[in-house]
């Protein structure tokens, strides 16, 4: 096994145990990076002068016995939707394309602090709007498994970085499923964490009451260190939830006997495939013999969650990239006959289709006349579906379901119809709505070798009890997730 | 609910964005869909529903009222796409 | 003309700026002035990523211009956007207040040719204030962001004002009262108060409003009644021609003396309100509202009632001294172990407003005497060691050396006359100087009678102590 083959974990013992350097790990990587990056396409910008650099010092610090944290030296990926200060941001849109931020967002601040090397900034779909990363205005992110396939999206790049082992782990954003969604079409490790767990502080808006950072890893335990390291309360961001937050390694290697587990009867209903609904099954009767209780409820306002996620998302959307009008960053048209021109050039030209759609929708829901009916509504009904999550967890400790309908799927199958595009969040947007943390793991390959993830859906705050089901099922199925690239 | 091309251009005009003749169509069409779509939500009793703006129960979420050194002017004006005077410039003549 | 058979109809948006040391979601200075941009940071100029939070100096401040409004507080509030694209503002909406308010049902009352009038007030909110445009001798326009994100709470008053003379009273007692309860320095010339005139006319006795227009961004009283007049006149004008009035926006050219219509910029003018998700609702509970009231000044409303059934002060006087934070406190200090602290009132109004040559001396009554100091003169009056006269040039002595005044009043002999044997001295010297005068007196002329006081008053360099002059006098006269 090479070096950017393994897990975080692994590299950080081989450099506790003087087996290896930062040096090395981020050379590995970037040699990785020459040998599939022409395949997988995941990265938009790639910053290799400053991670060597930086790795250098990391490992002279490590030699005077100043060990930063836990992930001293270990590289990383970062979706391009996180400020990075001197490091071009784009969000994968041409409106940022020469973007270079001032400031670092706080979560990729506290891997700074904790000692890990940004290899560069990932792909994703154009402001994080899309489920297959083909919105982005630079290029296609590949699925490892099949390049014939999407990465998923918006988080493809990071996704597939992880997978394609260019990056040992990543973060990306979810907004209604855009880290979960990814990994399980790229066989990873992705979690949401509960809103208001990582702040966001620097990650640029897309739908601000239900955009969440969260990372990708190979493995359950990496999942534990680089949420432990990310998860805080923030002053910063007013939305970030002032707690204790527990080290979540302590979830590994733990009985999950007695634990109650619920399988929302509509999470498994019509669209959603033969094969990923029977690998999730699987993982239920697995997790029955192992003593946990597993039942079915029924979830029935779970149907409702789509149409209410795409008013809020795009009406809040609709307000938060209005900012992108050409006076103080980004993206400036030419040629304009009056300040009103400026606007709609500068906006025509800078933002992508989906934008534009989604602008239009979210638009018109807050327009007057019609926000009653549409946005006051859904955040009427998004009460009657948090409130279902609630109840549920009365008398569970969990949510198990499929991550999403189907497995990866090709490259313009689903692009010119965003509603059947839109289908493929069903089984994700509901926890977005909600707040509460999931995360999707590797769960089974179907009859193309394509992963299929399940998705663990936790109460508020709970992702211990996610990842201690989760760590206890992935060393049940022993499954071999490594991509053949 | 019907969506129309002049609502879509209404609304296009309130965004800031030009549309040609195909998109004004397209999004017509699209914006149906999905209108058409959100008005399954007519059939759910929301009356006294209170309507949930944050999922957490957070409140008085308030800062110090403490200076902090502001930024750099160079780094305030690094991304402008033009300066001038130590200011975001704007050509354009500015109707007030 | 008919002018005289129309009413004016007019409701205040006045927006005024906190004097908090910080923006309101973030940590930049609110210093006016400055280079431009040099009071920014990425939140203050909305770079893609940042977040707001709230200033807990604005929340206070606001309840405060409630509770000394009269208003009801929210318990439940929330801010929201209210979105636009202009190139002041750099998130292209201003986070504002829509359905909850933080104070709302407020009334303040003025007092306009000796009339007592309630205005409503129908609500006052926290907002941020937007950036601005310079015109510097180059095409366009160049943006500095340095007043983007102060701090400003808008206060929204009903349509009960009806003359411009109502207007300005309004605004000036705002005005005092932000200032006394210390949440605003109200400099109209920085910009730092400024309003929103809603404008309409109506025939006496019609019970409908007519339809509105808005004057925007006014921030001079004088630019105010001109503007005012000027649009009362052209509605009334229209409306006898035929016309019927628009509901628009208007400004004032100050160059031209008219208001002109802003509709080019108001194009398509939905504002799409909804909840800023970025920022938490605000609740305030009971406790929290008595702890910012135990701390308000008492008010001047309060303060002129003391000092009429307290101190004895005429109405008329005790509004030229509780209007100003600065002089109600000076009053007030100085009038310690005083008897007749109307004296005191009168030395304030007659001897040192009349020196003062704008409206803004007085508001800061920066002056050189202390008010210990001012007290010990009063003192001295009111024992009858000096007359009210001499206590007047003991006054402008302080005001020039600033020395104490008993130090002046030794130092120039100033001291009252008040040997009874003395004076009669000086009483039949004068007498028999002015047999004329003497023999008038006699004849019943009064007038008399005050020249030989006077008299005696230029022999003793007005020393003599007045009422045992008079006493003498007319002993000496039987
Ligand atoms: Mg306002
Ligand atoms: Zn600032």
């Amino acid at each position: 096994m090479e070096l950017h083959d393994k897990t975080v974990h692994e590299l950080c013992d081989m450099l506790d145990n003087n087996e290896t350097t930062s040096v090395e790990l981020t050379k590995a990587c970037f040699n990785r990076i020459k040998d599939v990056e022409d395949k997988v396409q995941a990265f938009i910008t790639i910053t290799e002068d400053a991670a060597l650099k930086q790795a250098e010092e990391t490992d002279k610090k490590r030699k005077n016995g100043e060990v930063l944290g836990i992930l001293h030296g270990i590289p990383m990926a970062i979706k391009d939707n996180m400020c990075t200060e001197g490091i071009l941001t784009t969000c994968g849109s041409k409106m940022l394309s020469n973007f270079v931020p001032p400031y670092t967002s706080t979560a990729v601040n506290k891997l700074n602090t904790a000692g890990c090397i940004l290899l560069g900034k990932t792909n994703m779909d154009e402001f994080a709007m899309g489920s297959s990363t083909e919105n982005s205005y630079f290029k296609k992110t590949k699925n490892p498994w099949d390049l014939n396939r999407v990465p998923g999206g918006s988080s493809g790049g990071s996704a597939a970085a992880v997978a394609a082992c260019e990056a040992p782990f990543s973060l990306g954003s979810d907004t209604g499923g855009s880290i979960r969604q990814p990994a399980h079409y790229c066989g990873v490790v992705g979690m949401k964490p509960t809103y208001g767990s990582v702040s966001r502080y620097g990650l640029v808006a897309f739908a601000s009451s239900l955009d969440q950072i969260g990372p990708f890893t190979k493995d359950v335990h990496d999942m534990a260190l680089i949420l432990s390291t990310i998860t805080g309360h923030d002053p910063k961001d007013s939305t970030s939830y002032p707690r204790e937050y527990p080290d979540f390694t302590k979830a590994l290697n733990q009985d999950v006997r007695g634990m109650k587990i619920a399988l929302p009867k509509e999470f498994f209903g019509k669209g959603i495939n033969e094969e990923v609904k029977s690998a999730v099954m699987n993982v239920a009767k697995k997790y029955e013999s192992m003593g946990a209780k597993v039942e079915e409820v029924s979830m029935p306002m779970s149907d409702y969650a789509l149409p209410v996620y795409y008013l809020i998302a795009c009406a809040e959307a609709s307000s938060n990239l209005a900012r992108y009008d050409g006076i103080r960053f980004g993206y400036r048209a030419q040629d304009v006959e009056s300040l009103d021109d400026l606007y709609k050039k500068t906006r025509s030209e800078g933002f992508g289709d989906e934008v534009k759609r989604r602008i239009i929708l979210g638009t018109y829901a807050l327009s007057s006349g019609y926000y009653d009916a549409y946005y006051k509504k859904a955040q009427q009904v998004r009460t009657l579906i948090k409130k279902e999550f609630d109840d549920v967890y009365k008398n569970y400790d969990m949510i198990l379901t499929p991550t999403g309908p189907t497995v990866a799927f090709e490259f313009g199958q689903n692009s010119d119809n965003p509603l059947e595009m839109y289908m493929n969040d069903i089984c994700t947007v509901p926890i977005n709505i909600a707040g509460v943390p999931a995360m999707s793991m590797n769960c089974g390959f179907d009859s193309k070798g394509m992963p299929i993830g399940m998705q663990l859906v936790g109460k508020h705050f709970d992702e211990f009890n996610i990842l201690k089901l989760a760590h206890a099922m992935e060393k049940e199925l022993g499954l071999n997730n490594k991509s053949k690239l | 609910m019907q969506i129309t091309r002049k609502d879509v251009l209404h609304v296009s005009k309130l965004a800031k964005l030009y549309l040609n003749d195909n998109e004004v169509d397209k999004f017509t069409k699209n914006l149906s869909d999905i209108v058409n779509f959100a008005d399954r939500l007519n059939g759910i009793d929301v009356s006294g529903v209170s309507p949930t703006a944050a999922i957490l129960p957070l409140q008085n979420v308030f800062r110090e009222d403490k200076i902090e050194k502001s930024m750099d002017r160079e780094k305030i004006l690094q991304n402008a796409p033009e300066k001038s005077y130590g200011c975001f410039w704007v050509k354009n003549k500015i109707v007030e | 003309m008919a002018y005289n058979d129309y009413e004016i109809v007019m409701g205040l948006e006045t927006h005024v700026e906190l004097k908090t040391n910080t923006k309101i979601y973030c940590n930049c200075t609110t210093d006016f002035g400055g280079d431009p941009n040099t009071h920014c940071c990425p939140v203050c100029i909305g770079l893609p990523g940042t977040l707001p939070v709230l200033n807990e100096k604005v929340v206070e401040f606001a309840i405060r211009a409630g509770l000394a409004t009269n208003c009801e507080i929210q318990e439940y509030s929330k801010q929201d956007r209210k979105n636009y694209f202009y190139p002041d503002l750099p998130k292209a909406y201003q986070i504002s207040q829509f359905d909850l308010p933080l104070c709302y049902e407020g009334k303040v009352d003025i007092i306009v040719d000796g009339v007592k009038k309630d205005i409503g007030i129908t609500r006052i909110h926290i907002e941020e204030d937007a950036g601005k445009l310079l015109h510097e001798s180059i095409p366009g326009s160049l943006v500095d962001y340095n007043r983007g994100g102060v701090p400003l709470i808008e206060i929204v008053s009903e349509p009960d004002l009806r003359s411009s003379d109502e207007v300005k009273v309004y605004l000036e007692k705002i005005k005092t009262m932000l200032k006394y309860i210390d949440v605003s320095d109200c400099k109209m010339q920085e910009g730092s108060l400024r309003c929103d005139v809603n404008i309409s006319v109506r025939k006496h006795g019609e019970t409908k409003f007519g339809t509105r227009t808005e004057l925007k961004n006014m921030n001079s009283f004088a630019y105010i009644i001109k503007a005012i007049g000027y649009e009362s006149k052209r509605q009334i004008d229209f409306i006898e021609a035929g016309g019927t009035i628009v509901q628009e926006t208007r400004r004032w050219d100050e160059v031209h003396g008219v208001t002109e219509s802003m509709r080019g910029k108001e194009e398509a003018h939905d504002y799409r309100y909804f909840p800023d998700p970025d920022l938490m609702p605000i609740v305030t509970t009971k406790e929290k509202i008595k702890n910012i009231k135990d701390t308000l000044p008492e008010l001047p409303e309060a303060k002129k009632e003391r000092y009429i059934g307290q101190f004895g002060l005429t109405p008329y006087d005790a509004n030229l001294i509780a209007d100003y934070k600065n002089v109600a406190e000076f009053f007030e200090t100085s009038i310690d172990g005083i008897k007749t602290p109307k004296t005191v009132a009168n030395m304030i109004i007659g001897d040192i407003y009349s020196r003062f040559d704008t409206e803004e001396e007085k508001e800061d009554f920066n002056i050189p005497v202390s008010p210990s100091q001012f007290n010990e003169l009063v003192k001295v009056i009111e024992s009858g060691m000096i007359s009210n006269s001499i206590g007047k040039k003991v006054l402008e002595e302080m005001w020039e050396t600033g020395k104490a005044p008993m130090q002046i009043i030794e130092e120039k002999g100033l001291k009252q006359m008040d040997n009874q044997d003395e004076l009669r001295e000086i009483v039949r010297k004068v007498l028999a100087a002015n047999p004329q005068a003497v023999e008038e007196y006699k004849g019943g002329k009064e007038k008399a009678f005050m020249s030989l006081v006077g008299g005696v008053m230029k022999e003793t360099k007005g020393k003599a102590n007045p009422q045992m002059v008079n006493d003498v006098m007319k002993e000496e006269l039987k």
